[in-house]
């Protein structure tokens, strides 16, 4: 337990084509994350930011390079190795509209990964299930309503709570909040940290919003074209940038305090 | 709830939804169309007890008789009774249709399945069915029959293998449709298998359209059976078939008519019957998990729409350093027709001006109105909303009195448009050059060879870099950041005096943002026009915008210049979207939130909006309409606000 949670070494990742070349997503990308620590991963579209979600989550095939959770290389890991590693590592998807299944009541979708797992009978599944609710601060009957029913914001606690009744020790965000108006992304940015505080998750936080990075995040991955260009704490990557690639990324923030205004004088 | 436990953790039966049956009981027609297959099934399976005489017992004293006592459908050319025979007829053709409809679905929603989560089965699947759907089905029914002795069964089968083909192609479109879905993704994070998946997430998800298919394939497979024995092959005679009934009828059909009626008219009944119940059944499954019908919409509402005008200078008192009035709207009111007919508001007495060259922000997060109000300003509400009160000067002249044509008139010239998505402005089959040309033509009457020329200048004017290539190249070969450039060209192409933009760079990177925002700024100082930024980020606002508006559930709640908004709002809304930022949260602590969200249109309170969400409520809040206060510099909609002796005093 000595070592990082999550340690990414040199990991690329390459798309193959029908024609011609394949798209290298990742290039020799390497990072850590701490026990319980938030880890903001910044970039643009097309940046692999979210290819570097999905090679932890197993959801792309990786080219090179490693992947260690908890001193446990899962690089390649196979089927019943991912099922065992859901209980430790767990995702929240931008879309809160396509990330839970339409034709399933919650408490069906929320159940579903313990049943699973096969280690815990139906009571204690369905205990679980409600108090993970009541952690994301929604009501019990919840359980028997269908994804329609809730607004973006509440399908988003749901997505959340699918992650946790896992309990696990990392959860990756990709975008978890961009979809939301501002008041309820605050409402999730909060729950976020507050489950972090209570339950010692770890996060790797996918984003294209330095701001909401910058509010979150312990430390700060900054991927470009498939690479890392800079990385650090989070508050001395922000305040002294040093490649050029996150210095135009802070300046390109449209501030609120900063008005600049073109009014005409009296 | 408990007893529920033991089979299906963490939920029962969904409590207060009916199940599957009452659902499609509850449509008439499907309801109908059940209760017919249902009683021909009965009837086929019952013949032996129900069927007032024997299938082949001949009454020779009644031959071709019309409807009896003894023969309600009348008889055959052998005196056979028609009723009955329809009956012991509707046995080879009800198990003709299930035959036909389970092979088929044996087989390609297995295969249909495979082909859409496993890319090598998809490179031998889709192939092989594109070359089983060109093989003709008659001959190969016809050989069946007569390898297989003329067994029906056999040549149903062979009917279901030749029609799984074009229902492999529709489960692998849907599942791949599905497939694609975040859920599925998060299902194989859990450890679940391709099969898994399929079985779990997939296959419940596209059971709509493969019911409908399969109907339509029972359909086609009664059709098929009905001809070949039509033909004489199937069902040996002197067996009854409908098929067989019909080659009777056609046969005496100069003697005697009516036979042909009743026979055509069964045959006719259970193929609508069967498409009917498939539409239903696919209707009442999606209602299962579609969200509820709308609640009942609330006539409350309403009675704020004549609410107080709102704080806004006199027409005679601009002062003469103002530019003049561009753009003027008085007490907009934007409805949709609700469940019970009346309309429901979704913008409500908007009311604020806009001088030429001037830029206004509308912020607000989404359910406010604001791209409504937008889009009223446009002329292009959406099929069915209107604008029921209020007005919309622009020079002057009230928009929403204006024709068709006038209004479309304005749009381009003197008002333009950019949107969230650029891409959709462009029509993938032209260059961006024969776009922007087309807009000139449309606008100025240029001709071809300068509309072309003015094009390329348009494009460098957007600070396209090299707008001659840009001008050839065809809009999937524009990054976003380009095409929304390429979108700005095209609004400018009539020379407006306003722009319309509407989340112009919510779709956009970061960096790209800032350089559109910039362009923007540096379009207004050049060419002098007014823009009206609609956008959800403070950040976007003040970059660009001297006044903003904010608007909540319908209402602008707070006007006034962007800075003072930001720096001292005066309406709890304001201050709590701007808390919300978390580029102003300090990392560590909890940024203030609004509890809540957005109420939707119908569900507006008679008093403040905001109420239900706001931290300095008082009683006074709820009774009433709130009207805006202020000056008419900087005015909100709150209690709060110190409401000005002279709401025209103006500095």
């Amino acid at each position: 337990m000595t070592g990082p949670l999550l340690s990414i070494d040199d990991l690329t990742v390459r798309y193959p084509r029908r024609r011609g070349e394949p798209v290298t997503a990742l290039d020799g990308v390497s990072l850590t994350a701490g026990h319980g620590r938030t880890v903001g991963l910044v970039g643009e579209s097309g940046s692999g930011k979210s290819t570097l979600g999905k090679a932890i989550l197993g959801l792309v095939p990786v080219s090179g390079g490693s992947i260690t959770f908890d001193g446990r290389d899962i690089t390649r890991a196979g089927r019943r190795e991912r099922r065992e590693l859901s209980s430790q590592i767990q995702v929240v998807f931008q879309d809160p509209y396509g990330s839970l299944n339409p034709v399933k009541p919650i408490g069906r979708t929320l159940a579903e990964p313990l049943r699973v797992q096969r280690t815990l009978d139906a009571r204690a599944i369905r205990a679980r299930v409600l108090e993970t609710l009541e952690r994301v601060g929604l009501p019990a009957t919840t359980v028997d309503r269908y994804p329609a029913e809730f607004s973006g914001g509440q399908r988003q606690r749901i997505a959340i709570a699918r992650a946790l009744v896992m309990r696990p020790r990392l959860i990756v965000c990709d975008e978890p909040v961009s979809a939301l108006d501002l008041s309820l992304q605050a409402q999730i940015l909060n729950l976020f940290n507050e489950l972090k505080a209570d339950l010692g998750v770890a996060y790797l936080f996918i984003s294209h919003d330095l701001g909401v990075v910058r509010y979150l995040a312990d430390d700060l991955v900054v991927l470009y074209r498939g690479s890392v260009v800079e990385s650090g704490a989070t508050q001395s990557v922000y305040d002294r940038p040093r490649a050029g690639y996150t210095r135009r990324l802070i300046a390109a923030m449209p501030r609120a305090t900063q008005v600049t205004p073109h009014e005409k004088g009296p | 709830m408990t007893a529920a436990i033991g089979t299906e953790p963490a939920v029962g039966a969904p409590s207060g939804r009916p199940g599957l049956a009452r659902r499609l009981l509850r449509r008439p027609l499907a309801a109908g169309a059940l209760l017919y297959l249902v009683a021909i099934v009965v009837l086929a399976v019952c013949a032996p007890i129900l069927a007032p005489h024997g299938p082949q017992e001949s009454d020779l004293a009644h031959v071709l008789a019309t409807p009896s006592a003894d023969h309600w459908l009348g008889t055959d050319s052998l005196g056979r009774d028609i009723t009955s025979r329809l009956m012991y007829g509707a046995r080879p053709a009800l198990i003709g249709v299930l035959v036909t409809v389970v092979v088929a679905a044996a087989i390609a929603i297995p295969i249909g399945l495979a082909a859409a989560l496993a890319g090598v089965a998809d490179r031998i699947v889709s192939p092989l069915v594109d070359l089983l759907m060109s093989i003709p089905a008659i001959v190969v029914l016809l050989m069946v029959l007569a390898t297989f002795d003329q067994s029906l069964v056999a040549a149903m089968a062979a009917l279901g293998v030749l029609t799984a083909p074009g229902l492999v192609r529709v489960v692998r479109a849907a599942a791949l449709m599905v497939a694609g879905e975040p859920y599925v993704a998060a299902a194989r994070v859990y450890g679940f298998g391709r099969f898994a998946i399929a079985l779990r997430h997939v296959l419940p998800r596209i059971v709509g359209p493969v019911l409908v298919n399969l109907s339509l394939v029972a359909a086609t497979a009664l059709l098929t059976e009905t001809g070949l024995n039509f033909l004489g092959l199937g069902v040996h005679l002197p067996e009854a078939s409908w098929g067989g009934m019909v080659a009777d009828a056609s046969a005496v059909m100069n003697q005697q008519n009516w036979m042909l009626v009743p026979t055509g008219a069964v045959i006719a009944c259970t193929v609508i019957a069967l498409v009917l119940f498939g539409d239903g059944i696919r209707d009442a499954t999606a209602e299962g998990w579609a969200r509820p019908v709308a609640p009942a919409r609330t006539k409350r509402s309403r009675d704020t729409v004549k609410g107080v005008r709102p704080a806004r200078r006199g027409a005679g008192a601009a002062p003469a350093d103002r530019p003049p009035i561009l753009l003027r709207v008085d007490g907009l009111t934007v409805a949709f027709p609700g469940a019970d007919g009346r309309p429901v508001p979704v913008v409500q007495d908007v009311s604020f001006e806009l001088g030429a060259g001037q830029t206004l922000g509308i912020v607000g997060e989404s359910g406010c109105g604001k791209t409504m109000t937008g889009r009223a300003l446009l002329g292009l509400l959406p099929e069915g909303a209107r604008v029921t009160g209020g007005s919309i000067l622009v020079n002057g002249a009230d928009a929403t009195a204006m024709s068709r044509r006038e209004r479309a008139g304005l749009r381009g010239s003197t008002i333009a448009f950019v949107s969230q998505e650029p891409m959709a402005a462009l029509d993938p089959l032209f260059t961006v050059g024969a776009h922007i040309a087309e807009a000139v033509r449309t606008h100025t009457g240029a001709g071809r060879a300068q509309a072309r020329e003015r094009a390329v200048r348009l494009l460098g004017r957007v600070r396209l870099p090299d707008p001659d290539r840009v001008a050839k190249m065809y809009p999937h070969q524009l990054s976003g950041g380009m095409a929304q450039r390429v979108a700005i060209a095209l609004a400018l192409a009539g020379g407006p005096k306003l722009l319309i933009a509407d989340e112009p760079t919510t779709a956009l990177d970061v960096t790209v943002q800032a350089e559109i925002l910039r362009l923007l700024g540096t379009l207004r100082r050049e060419t002098g026009m007014a823009i009206l930024l609609i956008s959800h980020d403070w950040g976007a606002v003040s970059e660009l915008c001297e006044r903003t508006l904010v608007m909540y559930a319908g209402q602008v709640v707070e006007s006034g210049p962007t800075a003072t908004i930001i720096t001292a709002p005066e309406h709890p809304y304001s201050e709590g979207l701007l808390a919300a930022n978390p580029q102003l949260g300090t990392p560590g602590t909890a940024l203030r939130v609004m509890p809540g969200g957005v109420p939707s249109p119908g569900e507006w309170p008679p008093g403040c909006h905001f109420a239900a969400r706001c931290p300095y409520v008082m009683d006074e809040c709820t009774a009433h309409p709130i009207a805006m206060a202020g000056t008419a510099e900087h005015a909100g909609r709150c209690l709060r606000v110190a409401p000005s002796p002279k709401i025209e005093a103006r500095p």
